[in-house]
Formats: structure tokens, sequence, C-alpha cells
């Protein structure tokens, strides 16, 4: 997580950009921050392709709204906040807020690390890194929206609750409420459901 | 270990496991004796530790936005200096508001202090005046006697 003082040069990179027309600034903020935004927009709309292009229109976004952002605030917070309301357009014009993946899979409980077929494992406990990314991918996806977006923010970028709460514009205690429920249904679904062969192959070919 | 549906440590517990608030002696405890807590903090520990992959952002779509603040940043240099330039961002509404009223008012008390002092005019435009209120007397008085010729 980035540390206050690196939160401030943010925003004195963003402020250098806007009043003098320094494209090296801009250019530090954007390799900063377009890994973890476009991971977030990934992760959120489900679809390489509108993730690339909301990337696009959110930093055009915050080039041509540059007069709205507040040296007070956080640059991230007010980054994330365009972020996040280009999603949410999106996914109004699509006419839904989340897509569902239907589970085609059938449940194989051989996929037990142990071949037990008992399924009262916690899998951030039992799987290994990469399995669990896979089963995180999938899960998160099933989410409902208000859930997703505080767990995805969350994971995908290097925000912290406060922020989250702000950039959503709900209290604290609600973000947090939110990420509980949020990790309890990826876990009661593991409980469940189990993993899939198919998240075993999302494991082993993932990076 | 105890279980409740709805502890009042979970926001702590959450914080506390992404390393947004220091875990006290006292929150360790509760974490020992409630299952969910338990339960919940390693998780997002767990979670917290996950390096979950960054795609790499197309160079495309990079040099693009840069050409976009760019084009922007030049724009915005040839657009006429709006009243806006001439108040920089760091001082607040209020602070500008202030020194805008303190302006008025000084300059107000100025004016009024000017106005009740009576300067004295320099002596040749006295000089000039009198001579005209001087003439003026004259024409009167001769306008006088002719009326009262008249009468007689």
């Amino acid at each position: 997580m980035s540390t206050a003082k690196e939160k401030q040069e943010h925003g004195r990179l963003f402020c250098r950009y806007r009043e003098r027309g320094d494209i090296e600034a801009f250019e530090r903020l954007l390799r900063e921050f377009e890994g973890p935004l476009y991971s977030y927009l990934l992760r959120f709309l489900r679809n390489p392709t509108e993730a690339e292009d909301a990337l696009q229109e959110v930093w055009l976004k915050a080039i041509r709204r540059a007069e709205s952002y507040r040296e007070r605030g956080q640059f991230s917070s007010w980054l994330y906040r365009i972020a996040h309301n280009h999603c949410l357009d999106i996914l109004r014009r699509r006419g839904k807020l989340v897509e569902m993946e239907p589970e085609t899979e059938q449940r194989d409980t051989s996929v037990w690390p142990d071949g037990s077929s008992e399924l009262t494992k916690d899998p951030f406990e039992v799987l290994e890194e990469r399995e669990l990314l896979a089963y995180l991918d999938r899960e998160v996806a099933k989410l409902p929206p208000a859930l997703q977006e505080v767990f995805v923010l969350r994971t995908s970028s290097e925000l912290s609750f406060r922020e989250i709460s702000e950039i959503l514009g709900c209290p604290l205690g609600t973000v947090l409420g939110r990420m509980h429920q949020a990790t309890i249904k990826i876990r009661t679904r593991f409980k469940a459901t189990g993993l899939t062969p198919a998240d075993k192959k999302r494991a082993m070919t993932s990076v | 270990m105890s279980s409740s549906q709805d502890c009042t440590w979970r926001g702590r517990v959450i914080l506390a496991a992404s390393g947004e608030e220091p875990i006290t002696n006292e929150l360790r405890n509760h974490v020992a004796e409630c299952a969910d807590c338990h339960r919940l903090y390693f998780d997002l520990q767990r979670l917290a530790e996950l390096r979950i992959p960054t795609p790499p952002v197309p160079e495309e779509i990079h040099q693009r936005i840069l050409r976009a603040a760019r084009e922007e940043s030049l724009a915005r240099q040839r657009k006429p200096i709006s009243l806006r330039a001439w108040f920089p961002r760091s001082i607040p509404r209020m602070a500008w508001a202030a020194i805008f009223l303190a302006a008025v008012g000084i300059g107000t008390w100025q004016y009024i202090r000017s106005e009740s002092q009576i300067t004295p005019l320099p002596t040749e435009e006295m000089d000039y005046g009198l001579a005209i209120v001087e003439m003026d007397l004259q024409v009167l008085e001769s306008e006088i006697e002719l009326s009262l010729l008249d009468m007689t």
C-alpha cells in the first residue's frame, strides 16, 4: 500500500501536469496506476476489450476533468471514482449489473488435495496460490454487485478501506461489512461446490 | 471458542488483517476467542498476501493516453486566461472572499477619508475663481442701477 508521502506525491504530480503541462509528471502517474486500474477494470467488466476501452476512457475523463481534482484529496481515490462510475455506466448499458457465469462443470471431488470428498475445507487454507487465484477469479464474478465492487477494488488496487468508502460514497462500516460478506460467500461456495476441473486447469495455465 | 453472528469487533478485525490498523493485545485475544473473527482474520491475511497478477497494459493504449494528455495540455495553454487563472487553487475560496472584502473595505475607507478632507485650491485657480465672482457682481450691480433708474 502506498505511504501517505507517496500519495501526496501523486497529487503533486497531477497538479504539475495540470498547471504547467508537465507531461513527464503525467507519465509517471500513468505508469504507476495504469496496471492496477486495468486489473480492476478487467475483473469488474470481465471483458478484455471493454476493459481496454474503459482504461482509455477513464484516463481521458481524468485529463479533461483535471480542474475538478482537489489537491486536498487523494489522487488515487479521485481516479478510481471516475473508473468506478464509468464501470457502472457500462454495466447499466449492458442491462445488468453483473454477468453470471453458468456453472457447466461437474464437481469433481477427487481434486481435493487429500482425496477426501468431505467438503468442509476453507479455500483460503487449503488451496495453493495459483488454485486460489483461479477459484477467486471465478467466484468473485458471481458475487452480488455491491459485494463484488468492494472485493475487486480492495484486491486489485492499493486502496485502503477508507479510500474505498470515499469512492463508493458509503460509510466505512458498510464497506467493511460488504468485504466480510464477500469473504463469507466465497468461503461458503467453496464448501458447497469445491474446486472444479476448470479451476485446476486455470491454475495450471495462469502465470 | 465462541462465535457471534454480528460481532462488534468485525470492523477492527478486517482493518487489522489488512494492515490498516495495528493489532492490539485486546484484538489478538478476541481473535483467539471468536471463531468467526478468527476465520475472517486469517482469510483476509491470506488474501492480503496473494500476489494478484496485474496484466500488462498494451503499449498502444499507453501511448494513446499520453498523446491525449499532451493535446489537452496544449489546448489548455492556448485558451485565453480565465479569471480562474488568477486565483490559485492552493488558497481556499473563503480566503479569497476574505481578501476581496478586505480590499473593498480598505478602498471604501480611503475614499470616505479623502472626501472629508477639503484640499485647498492652488492659488492661481483661486484667483481665477475670484475674478469670475467679481465680474458677476459687477454685472449684478449694473443691472440693479438700471432697474432703479427705470423706477425713477
